[in-house]
């Protein structure tokens, strides 16, 4: 990558083999032992720390949250260190640091839920899942999640290990998703590498990627996402290589290999293949625009060979996608309230018994994790626009057309802060987007950091301006990981697994509310509407295939039954009710129980027990289903429920 | 051949044995065998081209054996779904097929462009004399000890995790339901599933009861013992005019629970 000398690190890429001890310099050789020593094993203190405090969350013991944040410093923490250390770097050494990044990271997720799934989006894949081996044949329905069965390569190899192997879903789901998660990293790394930089611009490019908001959570789920990554970043990396081909043989073949994983992407997720397909799209326009012509009839037949093949796929196989797509625009707009909105009203006599009279807000994150990770996305944000502005000695990286496709790819980093800046309702979006996106941000960063900082080797012996590059650089970089892995998802009220919390994101997802979901899925009829709230309406979805009303809360917020709740009942065609008794107790951590709640920033007491008590006092209203603290009216006996109630 | 062969058998014969561990370690390794044999099969064939050396360390080779394993694995099932069903064998002799074929094709192109095991070539490379001092060895020890310590650390993790999860992360409960069927029979009575399910994480007694709201008469009380898990569902009759309610009693905690079925008129 580098033009001079000097920039990057000393590296020595004779030795294949990632154990390998052919360091001519003994010391080096001791040395690199060394740093590898303390790395996995600071690492592995952190995964079990981690482990260590969430059990102590769970046993309700105190130190917990103590224990977390010691285990995500070390496990985020740790290869920064190992970065900034002088030594010769070798091409095993990146890839060796980016599997421990991967792998401390998927036991931190592995650690918070090892028995269970406890994301909603799971269920969701564990039943597409479940419909392939009950049946034998992909493709089966999945009420609760429309497009999973249409994008079903997680669910094909993860039915393969469970049919294979006498594994459960859970079990051959976590192995898949443990490898996929590992993959990315290494994979991350690969394509910087492949694009010439220095194996320690690799092993910074993997530590940017894995700072993103959803990478340890989010991509170490059983979701199609986590399963798509990999093969999204596979592809990017033979496109690389079918681009710097010398022979157009090794370009068929690497061009063929390319196809391959990108089907793969294509037929596992539908946004990660459109941005795959996007990307090279960018990569094509790039050559082009620099007359490089060889480079782009590469780029743009395998790009054309792969946008058909998604036409195809989503075309003819998952249709859905389109609609399922359309929530983007209610992420990023916004959307006008629908007629039935206006029957979901809280009581006098509730807000009355709950409020204050003042506004109430809700935990937030911590100023300190907002602040690190804001000023980890503005290093990033820094880095990218000195790279376009300042094109920095020792880069080439606007000299060359794939890696300028690169920059153009991770300047959406930008455009996503700004949407995140004016959309606050689009954080979930961001996030999920902002994984994609440092893919080509993280490689781009990755490299020019390492280019503008001198070698580590050198610097420690070094001028004071010299030292001082290392130090920000060390800085840098820290906050990026540090700041990107506390402040990154799950939410802050959901950090540790234990106590169960009402509206407390994964800490909601508990045995009963899976056992309700369950139950539902094999006692109610599908196409059932009812209503819950939020954590057990996106929960019991998912498990059962039930729709849940977005209209909840007028049923739950008022002492009686009203002439409204009835019009809410018939227009909402709400058929069951789910009852827990949890919100009359507890305060709902992220601000509100239910979907649409018009008691949302005013609740400073939990809803008075009367609100479902009432339920058992409505005519005709049967009460199907008690748990001890979970109770499901069916409605379709009471006088306020019609037939023809549709939704 | 012969041993990856045997390897193979050895495999699909694990796979017979009923332990889910054996047989998901028997799994994993018949699938990464697959992976690993198609990254051979692709490097064979890539190998006469001019390309300069792109080395894999062991890591690379384990992601893209992983990657190639997931790929085969799609391609197999889009063709098991036209042409057959997703069932055990279909998939075991589907990817015995496959590595079979793998290993014909690399036998096929032969021995010529061999990615041996860099391990060999490092040893190799590393081997020095007798006498020298032993920072290598320092370095071995070092690893070994590393490898030690970080496997106390995990196994501990898990251990915790585990441990934690089963002890602490559940709750004590038992679900009661009463839900109308859906089709009702074609007669006076209505048909309802009763069903209770033990999830107390011990064996549990109970009382149940049933009885109608309309008039207040007991139709049947009936002792129930439920081991850890399980389920118990009965189909029942009632008249829809007068209703049906169950109450379950637990034996020790004395904890209530009620569900009804409302008179219809």
């Amino acid at each position: 990558m580098s033009d001079r000398p000097d920039a990057g690190c000393d590296v020595a890429h004779d030795d294949p083999n990632i154990f390998g001890s052919t360091v001519h310099d003994r010391g080096a050789s001791f040395a690199m032992a060394l740093d590898t020593a303390w790395t996995a094993v600071a690492m592995a203190l952190g995964v079990s720390l981690l482990a260590f405090g969430y059990s102590r969350s769970r046993s309700a013991s105190s130190g917990a949250l103590a224990c977390y944040v010691v285990g995500e410093v070390l496990i985020a923490g740790t290869p920064v260190l190992f970065i900034l250390r002088p030594r010769k770097w070798r091409r095993e050494q990146s890839l060796w640091l980016t599997f421990a990044i991967g792998l401390s990271s998927f036991a931190a997720c592995w650690t918070y839920s090892p028995t269970r799934l406890r994301f909603e989006d799971e269920f969701q894949h564990a039943r597409t899942a479940q419909s392939i081996l009950v049946t034998h044949h992909l493709f089966g329905p999945n009420t609760s999640l429309a497009v999973s069965p249409r994008f079903p390569g997680l669910e094909i190899v993860t039915t393969a290990l469970a049919n294979l192997g006498h594994l459960s879903v859970f079990a051959s789901g976590t192995i898949v998703s443990g490898i996929c998660h590992v993959a990315m990293v290494m994979l991350c790394a690969m394509v910087a590498l492949e694009l010439g930089g220095s194996p320690r611009a690799a092993a910074i490019a993997a530590v940017i990627f894995a700072s993103g908001f959803d990478f340890q959570f989010f991509l170490s789920y059983f979701a199609y996402q986590t399963f798509a990554m990999p093969f999204m970043i596979a592809t990017l990396l033979m496109v690389v290589k079918m681009a710097k081909a010398n022979s157009a043989r090794a370009a068929v073949l690497f061009g063929i290999a390319g196809a391959c994983f990108g089907a793969v992407t294509v037929m596992s997720h539908h946004v990660t293949s459109y941005a795959l397909i996007g990307f090279l799209v960018v990569m094509v326009v790039v050559s082009a625009l620099r007359g490089e012509a060889k480079l782009r009839n590469r780029l743009g037949g395998l790009g054309l060979i792969l946008a058909v093949f998604t036409g195809v796929w989503t075309g003819i196989v998952a249709p859905r996608t389109f609609s399922y797509l359309k929530q983007i625009k209610v992420f990023l707009l916004g959307v006008s309230p629908p007629a039935v909105a206006k029957y979901s009203t809280a009581s006098a006599t509730v807000r009355l018994a709950t409020s204050k009279g003042l506004p109430v807000g809700v935990p937030a994150t911590p100023l300190v994790l907002r602040a690190l990770s804001d000023l980890g996305a503005l290093f990033i944000v820094g880095a990218l626009v000195f790279l376009v502005a300042a094109r920095p000695r020792g880069t080439r990286v606007l000299g060359d057309a794939l890696l300028t496709s690169f920059v153009i790819g991770g300047l959406g980093y930008l455009a996503f802060a700004l949407v995140a800046l004016a959309a606050p309702g689009a954080d979930q979006l961001v996030a999920r987007g902002e994984a994609l996106i440092l893919i080509p941000a993280g490689v781009v960063v990755g490299i020019v950091l390492d280019a503008v900082t001198p070698s580590t080797v050198r610097t420690l012996g070094g001028s004071l301006v010299m030292r001082s590059h290392s130090v920000g650089l060390g800085v840098a970089i820290g906050i990026i990981a540090v700041g990107g892995t506390l402040a990154g998802w799950p939410s802050i009220i959901a950090k540790l697994p234990a106590p169960y919390q009402v509206a407390g994101f994964e800490s909601s997802t508990d045995q009963r509310t899976v056992a309700v979901g369950t139950w539902a899925l094999h006692a109610l009829p599908p196409q059932a509407i009812f209503a819950a709230t939020l954590r057990e309406s996106l929960i019991v979805q998912a498990i059962s295939g039930l729709s849940p009303t977005q209209y909840p809360a007028g049923l739950f917020e008022s002492e009686r039954f009203r002439p409204i709740d009835a019009m809410l009942v018939q227009h909402a065609g709400i058929t069951y009710v789910i009852a827990d008794e949890r919100i009359t107790k507890q305060l709902p951590e992220e601000g509100s129980y239910f979907a649409h709640d018009p008691l949302q920033g005013h609740l400073a007491k939990p809803l008075p027990p009367q609100v479902l008590t009432k339920f058992a006092s409505i005519p005709g209203v049967d009460r199907i289903y008690d748990d001890g603290v979970i109770v499901v009216y069916r409605l379709t006996n009471s006088p306020y429920w019609h037939p023809t109630s549709t939704k | 051949m012969v041993a990856v062969l045997a390897m193979v058998g050895a495999t699909l014969l694990a796979l017979l044995v009923a332990n889910p561990i054996v047989t998901g370690l028997a799994a994993l390794v018949l699938v990464g065998m697959m992976g690993y044999e198609a990254l051979l099969v692709v490097r064979r064939i890539c190998g006469p081209t001019r390309e300069p050396r792109w080395p894999l360390t062991v890591l690379e080779r384990a992601i893209f054996a992983s990657l190639l394993s997931g790929a085969l694995l799609i391609a197999i099932a889009l063709v098991l779904n036209l042409v057959n069903s997703l069932t055990r064998a279909s998939w075991l002799w589907s990817i015995w097929i496959v590595v079979a074929s793998e290993l014909g094709i690399v036998e096929f192109f032969g021995s010529r462009h061999s990615i041996e095991p860099a391990a060999a070539k490092v040893e190799r490379v590393v081997a020095e004399p007798q006498d020298a001092p032993s920072p290598k060895m320092l370095s071995m020890t070092m690893t070994a000890v590393t490898i030690v310590v970080v496997l106390l650390l995990g196994s501990a993790a898990v251990v915790i995790s585990l441990d934690s999860a089963t002890t602490h992360d559940r709750e004590s409960f038992t679900q009661l339901w009463l839900v109308p069927s859906m089709v009702q029979p074609a007669s006076t009575l209505d048909a309802a599933q009763l069903g209770v399910a033990n999830d107390e994480g011990h064996a549990t007694s109970y009382v149940l009861t049933l009885a109608v709201p309309r008039t207040g008469a007991l139709l049947s009380v009936r002792p129930l013992h439920l081991s850890s898990g399980q389920k118990w569902v009965i189909p029942v009759r009632y008249d829809g005019a007068n209703g049906i309610k169950a109450t379950l009693i637990t034996i020790g905690t004395y904890g209530t629970q009620q569900v009804e079925i409302k008179p219809t008129s």
